[in-house]
């Protein structure tokens, strides 16, 4: 298989037209962004860890089939991001309430949640948001898209998107203080 | 980029610095607020805090491999199961999404090698001890057991009362023979046969017969004792008059012509213990959105059994098997958890065997297990049909039930199963 990671996204994106070289431009493209697409599909989407996973799937498989037709692709991890926030929409609707998340144990043996208390309550934390704040939220702290791509992928204006993240970051801490001030004395 | 002077003045700047989006302009006032303002310096602690847990927030920017995998599958990509064995279960469970596809040809065809590795290993098992058995029934063919006319001699000359034909257990025949030779474990399997040939020798009619019985011919062989006769059944199934045989003295036969017979009697199990092999196609009750790991050998069983009777059997078993579990659990937070793995578990238990018609070529049995496993407990519970083409040998298959029983939170849950199980097993 040849390497292809000297390729920009634009060219992946056109090999995967081509039926010998599309399953290596593929997975390419797939370690490049995977952790970002999951990252907004887990922690944006958060509603069930299920249908993040469904979505996160979907995405990559569309993309894929898209690129069967699309000629050029000018920034592929915003075009994955808007293929994942458009299921994520369609998803909306049939939101449950349990959250489920994997875990790495088995049911019988005792589990530890010290290492990664801090990131519980953050998760909690955006759990309380509403999905606009913490779809801005995300975007910004887990996909490092600025302020003007946030906008052009909710369709909102630069000032908005800065504004909503803002607000985010601000009712997380809000409702993180007390936990962290505790955390601080143990520290 | 534009800050309003409002009392949110500073915390903004602070995010935007902490973002790495704050103008070099603005860093200065934004420090010099900090060297006097304890909440802003406070904030500014707390949200490096929260930048860096995310930044550390492994689960979000790690996707599970299982999804990968799905995505490569369903895009008719080479998935990584076709190469790499897979790790163990109880380890790194996964949990993926029901949007998981078929999996391609490749992955099919290493789940449908493994499968026929554990055929072959089970067939591998027999087939050694098939060819124990083999070994040991040779020295009962070649040795001197069956064409020693001395065994002979003393069984049909001495006073066994087993030569008059009347029925009794193959125990019975032994006492009665207490004082001819028994040289070989399989003593009481050629008693019983050389019982039916003596009746057979003493009747007229059947004098001149071959060894090679003629059933129409032998109605006396249809009697109560001789059930047990490994004779085919198909053979037996038209005598329907049994009665009483006495053999009066004149008319014993000699030892020389008819017995000198090479063909071996059919070997029956002495010490009651039968050693199988068996295999499970199985699927889960649960719909299962996560593929099995299948560690080999996978969905395999062995088993030892003791015969209590001719119909009651008790032992233990032992195998390895693939279960779907799908459970809940609540986190310190009350926030509620669902995971679902598919592990491959090592079990272990007691197992009993009722066997409807242990004299028939065919007969329906019944099987049950309970057992445990590395996390729980385990039932398991097989009605199905034995075919034995001889004395030693037996084919069995099966619909099989199982379940696994296991906790979380307190709650118990179970992993049942639907299947269909087969394998061999050998009696000693």
């Amino acid at each position: 298989m040849p390497q292809h990671t000297a390729l920009s996204d634009e060219e992946l994106f056109r090999l995967l037209q081509s039926p010998e070289k599309r399953e290596a431009a593929f997975r390419e493209l797939y370690a490049r962004h995977s952790k970002r697409v999951h990252a907004y599909c887990v922690r944006a989407i958060s509603t069930s860890e299920q249908e993040a996973e469904d979505i996160f799937q979907e995405t990559f498989v569309r993309f894929h089939h898209a690129a069967q037709t699309e000629r050029t692709m000018t920034n592929v991890p915003a075009y994955l991001l808007r293929i994942a926030r458009n299921l994520c929409l369609n998803h909306k609707r049939d939101n449950r309430p349990t959250l489920l998340l994997r875990d790495d144990d088995l049911p019988n043996t005792p589990r530890e949640y010290g290492t990664s208390e801090l990131l519980n309550l953050i998760t909690t934390a955006l759990e309380l948001l509403d999905d606009d704040h913490r779809e801005a939220f995300v975007l910004r702290k887990y996909d490092g898209l600025s302020f003007q791509e946030i906008a052009e992928l909710t369709n909102i204006t630069e000032t908005n998107a800065r504004s909503r993240v803002h607000r985010a970051q601000a009712k997380i801490r809000s409702i993180l203080a007390p936990y962290l001030t505790d955390i601080e004395q143990h520290l | 980029m534009h800050y309003e002077h409002s009392s949110d003045h500073f915390t903004e700047l602070l995010y935007d610095f902490l973002d790495g989006a704050l103008p070099q302009e603005n860093e200065m006032s934004l420090f010099a607020a900090l060297t006097h303002d304890a909440e802003l310096r406070n904030e500014f602690k707390e949200q490096l805090r929260i930048n860096t847990a995310i930044a550390e927030d492994e689960h979000a920017f790690t996707p599970p491999a299982a999804s990968g995998e799905a995505i490569f599958a369903r895009l008719g990509f080479a998935t990584a199961e076709d190469s790499v064995a897979a790790a163990p279960i109880l380890a790194s469970p996964t949990l993926v999404s029901s949007a998981i596809a078929e999996p391609t040809l490749a992955a099919r065809a290493g789940i449908a090698v493994r499968r026929s590795a554990a055929l072959v290993l089970v067939a591998l098992l027999s087939s050694l001890l098939t060819a124990w058995f083999m070994r040991t029934d040779g020295s009962v063919n070649g040795g001197s057991a069956l064409n020693n006319n001395s065994f002979w001699g003393g069984l049909l000359n001495g006073t066994s009362s087993a030569g008059n034909g009347s029925a009794g257990t193959p125990a019975m025949y032994g006492s009665s023979l207490g004082t001819s030779p028994r040289p070989f474990v399989l003593a009481d399997t050629v008693v019983q046969t050389v019982i039916q040939r003596v009746v057979v020798m003493q009747s007229p009619a059947i004098s001149s017969l071959s060894d090679t019985h003629d059933a129409q011919a032998i109605p006396i062989l249809a009697q109560e004792g001789f059930s047990s006769i490994a004779e085919p059944e198909s053979a037996i199934t038209s005598i329907t008059t049994p009665r009483p045989v006495t053999m009066p003295d004149s008319a014993k036969p000699s030892v020389a012509a008819p017995l000198e017979r090479t063909a071996p009697p059919e070997a029956a199990p002495l010490f009651g213990l039968t050693v199988g092999a068996r295999g499970m196609v199985s699927r889960s009750l649960i719909w299962a959105n996560v593929p099995a790991k299948e560690t080999f050998p996978t969905n395999a069983a062995l088993y030892a059994l003791y015969s209590l009777s001719a119909q009651h059997s008790i032992g233990v078993e032992f195998g390895q098997e693939s279960f779907f579990q799908r459970y809940y659990f609540t986190n310190p937070q009350g926030i509620e958890f669902r995971v679902e793995q598919h592990p491959t578990l090592i079990w272990g238990g007691v197992a009993y065997r009722y066997t409807m018609l242990p004299e028939s070529t065919f007969t329906p049995f019944a099987h049950v297990v309970a057992g445990a496993t590395q996390i729980g407990a385990l039932g398991r519970g097989m009605v199905g049909v034995s075919y034995a083409p001889d004395a030693r040998t037996q084919f069995h298959l099966g619909a099989e039930a199982s379940s696994l029983f296991y906790q979380s939170d307190g709650a118990w849950f179970a992993s049942p199963k639907l299947g269909v199980s087969y394998g061999v097993s050998l009696k000693f």
